[in-house]
């Protein structure tokens, strides 16, 4: 089990205040889970991920494994930007990044259900240069899987991925958690990915604002809220307020109901007569819980960051 | 052992298969000092002689520690660009010794060195110089010692560096003009009183200097006015352990 406890990193630069990345951060993530840390640009993502990593020193706190400190021998890694080295073929790549553990790798010698799983056996002889952006992701999570460790961490590996890209990435990576008993962190801003993990911990302006399950999260939503777009944003709120249900400020035009059917919604609109651009009922997502908990969203919309 | 050996031989293994992956640069490498010479050498063959002797015969032995200036230069630039593509931090990452990443550099820098002075070596013949056995050793020894101290003054320079324009605009402006005021380029003797002051401050020359005294070493070719060889090897020896101790010490701040 990964432990993080009361972990506190302060920036200094030469010539501007000091910037508090993170403050008493306290956090856990079990084996066998894939643990989301979300949170949005700037909320500490990154600095919690070099303090776990250990390419930043320790401020205060601990950062421990099983009780004892991160070994870098037992640690895999997925960096945001790749890291792999685009002169070499795969198996270049990957040979050279196990002799870096310590192993001496020959193609028999490379696990065959993790080279399965990611779709890497006909690619092993390929120059990384000539594959694209989801076989490279693969690549990188085949290194870093390699030498068999306890922990994973991946800093936001979805980036310029499609969705079926992504898809696929994710559910392998779950798998292989899964199957392992891999204690999982996956940085990102993706909320749709972090819905579907095990465990979600939401990070904002460097201090955690949630850490559960999604389904747990989003249980104060109900089963489904209703979204209405409208350029009448606060009349409609204090309508709806004062019918009973609780309005949350989505974006700039875009409001959410909680509480209240699509048809209960519906009265209060046709009361008010408000102009409605778009209605409908959905599920509510952690987007809608992070709103809720922070009062913005994670990517603003641009009509917000205008206003911003 | 293992958790050193194998991380310096993969990196250093690695840095081999891109010089070799990369056409323009092998042809490039290999080329640059066989221009240099010959255009230089055929040049003032009838118009400079230095130490009394050919100037192309002069010449040689410096343009061999030329080669092993480009390669260090060559193999650092790397750095920069593996911290740029996100290789590093991979290494980093890893529980590789830091110092791995040093002595690969330092000793892939030395082997391409080495290899390229071996190619250049076929103009031996033209060089009027003629190399023995214990000269052509004991340079060979000397010219691994220089190349991996230019690797490791490389390493420094590119550790905290961003761009390899910027780079490569500061090892030409402090490698070249080290490099010409070593001796390699002209003779101590001969040049003006001030010129010769800042050529003894100048700590490549008295690795120059001992390596043109073994690459001449009973060839009949002299070095007058050249340093104590006790002094050029204690230079060289301090500047290889200074050079390579601050590397080290620099790759493992965090």
């Amino acid at each position: 089990m990964l432990t993080l406890t009361d972990i506190a990193h302060t920036y200094t630069p030469r010539k501007a205040d000091d910037v508090q990345a993170l403050r008493g951060v306290t956090l856990s993530a079990q084996p066998g889970e894939v643990t989301a840390l979300v949170g949005p640009n700037g909320s500490g993502k990154s600095t919690l991920f070099r303090l776990v990593t250990g390419t930043l020193a320790l401020q205060q706190g601990s950062v421990t494994m099983n009780g004892a400190a991160v070994r870098a021998s037992r640690l895999g890694v997925v960096f945001q930007s790749p890291a792999l080295d685009e002169q070499l073929t795969v198996f270049e790549n990957l040979r050279t990044h196990a002799m870096l553990y310590g192993m001496q790798l020959r193609p028999v010698d490379l696990p065959a259900d993790l080279i399965d799983a990611l779709g890497l056996g006909e690619m092993l002889h390929s120059r990384v240069s000539a594959l694209s952006g989801g076989y490279r992701r693969r690549v990188e999570l085949a290194k870093a899987l390699l030498p068999e460790p306890d922990l994973l961490v991946l800093d936001e590996p979805f980036t310029g991925l499609d969705v079926t890209v992504r898809d696929t990435f994710f559910r392998v990576l779950r798998e292989i958690t899964a199957r392992r008993g891999l204690t999982t962190l996956l940085i990102t801003h993706e909320l749709a990915v972090a819905g579907i993990c095990d465990r979600v911990v939401l990070l904002e302006s460097g201090a955690i604002v949630a850490d559960d399950t999604p389904a747990r999260l989003l249980g104060e939503f109900g089963a489904s809220v209703v979204e209405i777009t409208t350029s009448d944003i606060p009349a409609l709120e204090a309508a709806l307020s004062a019918a009973g249900a609780t309005a949350l400020r989505l974006h700039a035009r875009g409001l959410l109901a909680k509480s209240m059917t699509l048809k209960e919604v519906l009265a209060v609109v046709d009361e008010r007569d408000s102009r409605i651009e778009d209605m409908h009922m959905r599920r509510p997502t952690l987007e809608d819980y992070f709103i809720a908990r922070t009062g913005h969203a994670i990517l603003m919309h641009d009509e917000d960051r205008r206003a911003a | 052992m293992t958790a050193f050996v194998l991380p310096t031989y993969g990196l250093w293994q690695r840095d081999l298969r891109h010089f070799l992956r990369q056409r323009s640069r092998v042809i490039g490498a290999v080329g640059q000092p066989f221009v240099i010479w010959i255009f230089l050498a055929a040049g003032f063959r009838h118009s400079m002689q230095a130490a009394g002797t050919e100037y192309g015969t002069w010449l040689f032995p410096g343009v061999i520690l030329l080669i092993a200036l480009f390669a260090a230069i060559f193999s650092t630039i790397s750095v920069i660009e593996d911290r740029r593509s996100g290789f590093l931090q991979g290494v980093l990452t890893s529980p590789a010794p830091r110092t791995a990443i040093v002595l690969s550099k330092m000793l892939a820098g030395t082997t391409i060195a080495l290899a390229q002075a071996l190619i250049f070596m076929v103009l031996l013949p033209f060089s009027g110089v003629s190399l023995t056995l214990p000269g052509f050793l004991l340079s060979m020894l000397l010219l691994a010692a220089a190349g991996m101290m230019l690797t490791a003054l490389g390493f420094i320079m590119a550790w905290r560096m961003e761009s390899t324009q910027g780079f490569h605009a500061v090892m030409n402006l402090l490698l070249l003009p080290l490099w010409m005021l070593s001796g390699a380029f002209f003779p101590l003797e001969g040049a003006a009183g001030w010129m010769r002051v800042i050529m003894q401050l100048n700590p490549l020359y008295y690795v120059t200097s001992l390596f043109q005294q073994t690459f001449f070493l009973g060839s009949g070719v002299e070095v007058p006015g050249a340093p104590a060889q006790a002094l050029s090897l204690a230079v060289t020896a301090g500047l290889l352990f200074l050079l390579t101790f601050i590397s080290l010490r620099m790759v493992e701040q965090k």
